[in-house]
């Protein structure tokens, strides 16, 4: 248990793509994860990395670190992988016992499967390690804007976001007192059944819930002593400025998406 | 109408069998450092937060600087009145140091314009203005509180309420947090009321209220109570160093001036008995 899970993916800079305006970042990162579904060939699925490479060298963060974004979730795309390689079926069969068979389909498949994990999470990789999650946050609260008009309290859920990720290391660390605390007490967590070691964690997630509705209630009672009041209008400290480069890596994605496209007519 | 005047005040927590308050009169007065003591539970924090207005007596009236504490003053209110709560941690809004700060100045609505330089200022105030862009994760205990006096401090109030704002701290925390007060009372034009266990805290008041039983037990200047020793003794808060070193001097048959001493003032004292 530690920050890291959360914020640890960014990497502080002043590249490019530092620079860049959050919304941008999150439309883009969004919209290319929607493109990777539209690459059916090799050709495409290639000119697609080529972007992502030469974005990931803009972003002047190291090539190890996004393998140790990706690294966490390789367990699960290997599974997934291995399940489409075993249970697919259709083309030529190469190997089969009892349910299981590798057949040419399955391969191909798989295959695709293996590059949409790699490039999605590689892709948001690069969204988390120029962002702070804080921006992210300021751009998704800009984009749900127009949800004001359906009467949703977008100012609330935004500041919700916001004292949530900010007191993510504080709980964490709350945690990690229980934790050590129960163990003094002669708890043991390392050993036993995986469904005792769950049953272990009661002790821990008890005195955690209560600590918080406590830090909550305090919070509450601070936020009013300086004035907030949900339904009244406040004013922002924090904006976003948009610049020229946000429009100039508009357009470029435009180009990438265009050529994409032209690919898969020509082929 | 100058200070805070408390009327015949009676406040029960809700599901309690017994007020926490009953029938407490109070003045509080204006530019000056009072200090609340009493024993946990006696009702010193019910008062901060009925000043504020985060809480509603059942019955009396509370005047601040002739601002009548009902419902619709209370956005003036938390402006003019600025609170500083025991937990570090549980008052940090913001993600950044300047966006806790903002957090107050947004709930104004002040234009965005103005907000960076009144941040400015205040983090100038309480020497923090290097950490602007800070987590609170950064920080120390002492410097969350630095922060939040800031907070406090960009809305320009008249009144600052510390309730037991350095008890979770360390002693050098709690040292620079005192010195800052002390620096916020020299400036002049802010009220101070803090709510203390503390000996050097309780030393540094002008005017000392003690609370108990639901009331007011004693109230004057705090050189005058500090000297109560047995008053001091049954309330479980501790002696300040100068009157302990005093009373034993005394119980050992040295004639001592019938004056409160703080520590500085003892040793002046004795240098000039010895020399």
């Amino acid at each position: 248990m530690n920050n890291a899970i959360v914020f640890g993916s960014y990497v502080p800079g002043s590249s490019l793509l530092h620079r860049l305006d959050p919304r941008t970042k999150l439309f883009l990162c969004v919209a290319y994860v929607v493109l990777v579904f539209f690459a059916n060939s090799f050709v495409t699925s290639a000119w697609l990395t080529v972007a992502l490479l030469v974005t990931m060298v803009l972003s002047q963060v190291g090539f190890g670190l996004y393998w140790r974004g990706i690294r966490p979730l390789m367990w699960i795309i290997l599974i997934t992988v291995a399940f489409q390689i075993l249970f697919s079926t259709g083309g030529k069969v190469y190997w089969h016992w009892g349910i299981m068979s590798i057949t040419h389909d399955g391969l191909v498949n798989s295959l695709i499967i293996f590059f949409r994990f790699m490039v999605i999470i590689t892709a948001s990789t690069v969204l988390t390690a120029t962002t702070p999650t804080l921006r992210i946050a300021d751009a998704l609260s800009w984009y749900m804007k127009p949800l004001r008009v359906v009467k949703v309290p977008v100012n609330q859920i935004t500041l919700m976001i916001s004292i949530a990720l900010r007191f993510i290391p504080t709980i964490m660390e709350e945690a990690g007192k229980i934790t050590n605390a129960q163990r003094s007490r002669g708890m043991n967590f390392a050993e036993g059944s995986l469904v005792r070691r769950v049953r272990r964690m009661v002790p821990i997630l008890i005195p955690l819930f209560v600590d918080s509705f406590k830090r909550a209630e305090e919070l509450a009672t601070a936020m009013e002593a300086r004035g907030y009041d949900p339904a009244a209008p406040r004013t922002h400290y924090r904006q976003l400025h948009w610049a020229s480069r946000d429009t100039i890596s508009l357009c470029l994605f435009a180009v990438v998406t265009v050529i994409l496209f032209g690919l898969r007519i020509i082929l | 109408m100058d200070g805070i005047i408390l009327k015949d005040i009676t406040y029960t927590y809700p599901g309690a069998a017994t007020p926490a308050l009953d029938g407490l009169n109070l003045t509080i007065p204006r530019n000056q450092w009072t200090t609340l003591i009493g024993r946990n539970g006696s009702g010193k924090s019910t008062i901060a937060r009925l000043i504020d207005g985060l809480l509603v007596p059942s019955q009396g009236s509370i005047m601040v600087n002739g601002l009548a504490v009902t419902e619709e003053n209370l956005g003036k209110l938390h402006q003019q009145v600025g609170i500083v709560f025991q937990n570090p941690e549980n008052q940090f809004v913001g993600a950044t140091v300047a966006d806790d700060i903002a957090f107050g100045l947004e709930n104004l609505q002040v234009p965005r314009e103005k907000m960076a330089p009144l941040i400015k200022r205040s983090l100038e105030r309480v020497g923090m203005t290097t950490l602007a862009d800070a987590e609170p994760g950064m920080l120390s205990g002492g410097q969350k509180q630095r922060v939040a006096i800031a907070g406090i401090l960009a809305l320009e109030p008249e009144i600052i309420i510390l309730d037991e704002a350095t008890s979770m701290l360390d002693p050098a925390g709690r040292q620079t947090i005192l010195d800052l007060i002390n620096k916020l009372r020299r400036d002049g034009g802010l009220t101070i009321i803090s709510i203390t266990h503390d000996p050097v805290e309780m030393e540094m008041a002008d005017q000392i209220v003690v609370v108990g039983d639901h009331h007011v037990i004693e109230n004057g200047p705090a050189a005058e109570i500090l000297q109560k020793t047995t008053l001091l003794r049954k309330l479980g808060v501790g002696i300040p160093t100068g009157q302990r070193l005093r009373d034993l001097l005394v119980a050992r048959g040295v004639t001592v001036p019938e004056q409160y001493f703080t520590e500085d003032e003892m040793v002046k004292w004795l240098w000039q008995q010895l020399s």
